[in-house]
């Protein structure tokens, strides 16, 4: 057992206890690669940080039934992408339309390409094209493909961790991440397609 | 075998984890099939590419921590806030204590000579204790806090804003001794709240400004904090309190008294003991 995991589990059994400050400590200790996390599925630091601030919310009213059994970081990420899941399934429950929702006109989809209103022109041209053209497609990919894709090649989960984070067999794990990079490699084709990009062109 | 169940294969053939049967059909469709083996090309390439997703520099906002506590302040269920219990374990056979803790703003770390943004005080003296493995003194001399807390064990010495729940500083102490220097350069009183790792409850420590203002618009009724508050603001003392039941709502509008002890024993609910040493009122819960 690492030292990291046994200093958690007394850190968790303290805050089972009701003790404040450890809880104080854990979110110190956690809360920037939570944000990390959540940043990379949300990619807006407003919605990251509820999304890290509603995650630990969580953490707090359910950590009396937190066995142990997986990291506490583990159980972190299954937390945030639950509230990230959440998040936006109450987004498209609302009336308004969003932005990363394809029109339908008929026969063929078209996607939005609505630009980040927070992003000024310079930062545009600072960022590697590589980079937004993979965003961009990343966007469009159902949010717990999303997800999947961040786990393993962002936060460099294994594929293990991913199947105890979801509470998926590890199997299912592997088939669905191979269709999810499936996905994105069509998404990103088409936003060649569309806006003569690829993702392999070195900017 | 179809393309398509071929394209599930090609996640563990870019890892190199697929069986060596598959691998060969795999190879030999991709000689038969141009357009498969493209796909496949493609398929990398985007693998390729996702592998700097994890180098991506992510910036941490600084209003982060504020808006987790926030959160938790809000929704966390009341009751842990106060069931915080101070020396829980300490397991000292006598302590004559007067504690003192002084205020905030700016902390001032004393073993490391490094200032911070904003400080917490405690000071506690004399503790006489023969069995104690983790002790925190406050002392106020001169008119400045300081707080020495010594552990025995490794832990951690959390000092926030009391009404915010905004993180001020953290010591982590691995058997050894911290002291803290807190000061309060602000207009009115500052309520520092002091969490030591293993301990159900703060210490909670009032601390008057440097500059006193002439008047406190604080009104005469609210919760126990605000009287402490109106004290140390008018009588320009620091005051160390440790109790569950800091939410009682008290009134002192109207009350004549004139001094701070008078006034509290006057106001507080009788469940709360009042001592006063060296400059410091200590107030604790029966």
């Amino acid at each position: 057992m690492s030292d990291n995991f046994q200093a958690d589990a007394m850190l968790i059994e303290r805050v089972q206890r009701g003790d404040r400050a450890s809880l104080n400590e854990l979110v110190l200790k956690y809360q920037d690669r939570a944000y990390q996390y959540a940043f990379r599925l949300t990619r807006n630091p407003e919605e990251a940080a509820d999304t890290v601030a509603d995650a630990f919310v969580r953490v707090n009213n359910a950590i009396k039934n937190f066995k142990g059994q997986s990291s506490f970081s583990t159980w972190l990420y299954r937390i945030i992408t639950n509230c990230y899941l959440d998040r936006k399934k109450k987004e498209k429950n609302r009336s308004t339309v969003s932005l990363d929702a394809p029109i339908n006109q008929g026969d063929d989809e078209v996607l939005r390409d609505i630009e980040d209103p927070g992003r000024t022109p310079e930062e545009d041209v600072i960022r590697n094209e590589r980079e937004a053209v993979l965003q961009r497609a990343l966007a469009k990919l159902p949010e717990f493909q999303k997800a999947m894709i961040v786990m393993y090649h962002a936060e460099q989960l294994s594929y293990e961790e991913i199947a105890e984070a979801l509470d998926l067999p590890l199997g299912t794990v592997k088939s669905r991440l191979n269709r999810a990079r499936l996905s994105l490699r069509e998404l990103l084709e088409k936003d060649a397609e569309l806006f003569g990009t690829a993702v392999s062109q070195e900017s | 075998m179809s393309s398509n169940s071929l394209r599930d294969h090609f996640s563990a053939y870019y890892e190199g984890s697929l069986e060596p049967g598959l691998v060969v059909v795999l190879e030999n469709a991709f000689r038969t099939d141009s357009g498969l083996k493209a796909e496949y090309e493609r398929f990398s390439e985007t693998l390729d590419s996702l592998g700097h997703m994890a180098i991506e520099d992510i910036p941490i906002p600084n209003f982060l921590s504020d808006r987790i506590q926030s959160r938790l302040n809000v929704e966390a269920p009341k009751a842990r806030w106060y069931e915080l219990v101070w020396i829980r374990q300490l397991g000292f056979t006598a302590v004559a204590a007067t504690a003192i803790i002084g205020a905030v703003v700016a902390i001032q770390s004393k073993d490391s000579g490094t200032v911070a943004q904003a400080g917490v005080a405690t000071s506690n003296q004399p503790q006489v204790s023969t069995q104690a493995t983790d002790i925190l003194k406050v002392s106020v001399e001169g008119g400045n806090a300081t707080a020495t807390f010594t552990g025995s064990t490794s832990k951690s010495v959390i000092v926030t804003d009391h009404e915010s729940q905004k993180l001020l500083k953290k010591y982590d102490v691995t058997a050894g001794t911290v002291q803290i220097g807190l000061e309060n350069p602000g207009a009115e009183a500052f309520v520092f709240q002091v969490d030591v790792t293993g301990e159900k409850r703060p210490t909670l420590v009032v601390v008057p400004p440097v500059t006193r203002s002439t008047t406190s618009d604080l009104k005469g009724t609210g919760g126990v904090i605000d009287l402490l508050k109106y004290v140390s603001d008018r009588f320009n003392v620091h005051i160390q309190i440790t109790a569950d039941n800091v939410k009682d709502t008290v009134r002192w509008d109207g009350i004549k008294s004139t001094s701070a002890n008078e006034i509290l024993e006057e106001v507080l609910p009788k469940n709360f003991t009042i001592q006063e040493s060296d400059g410091l009122i200590v107030i604790q819960d029966r």
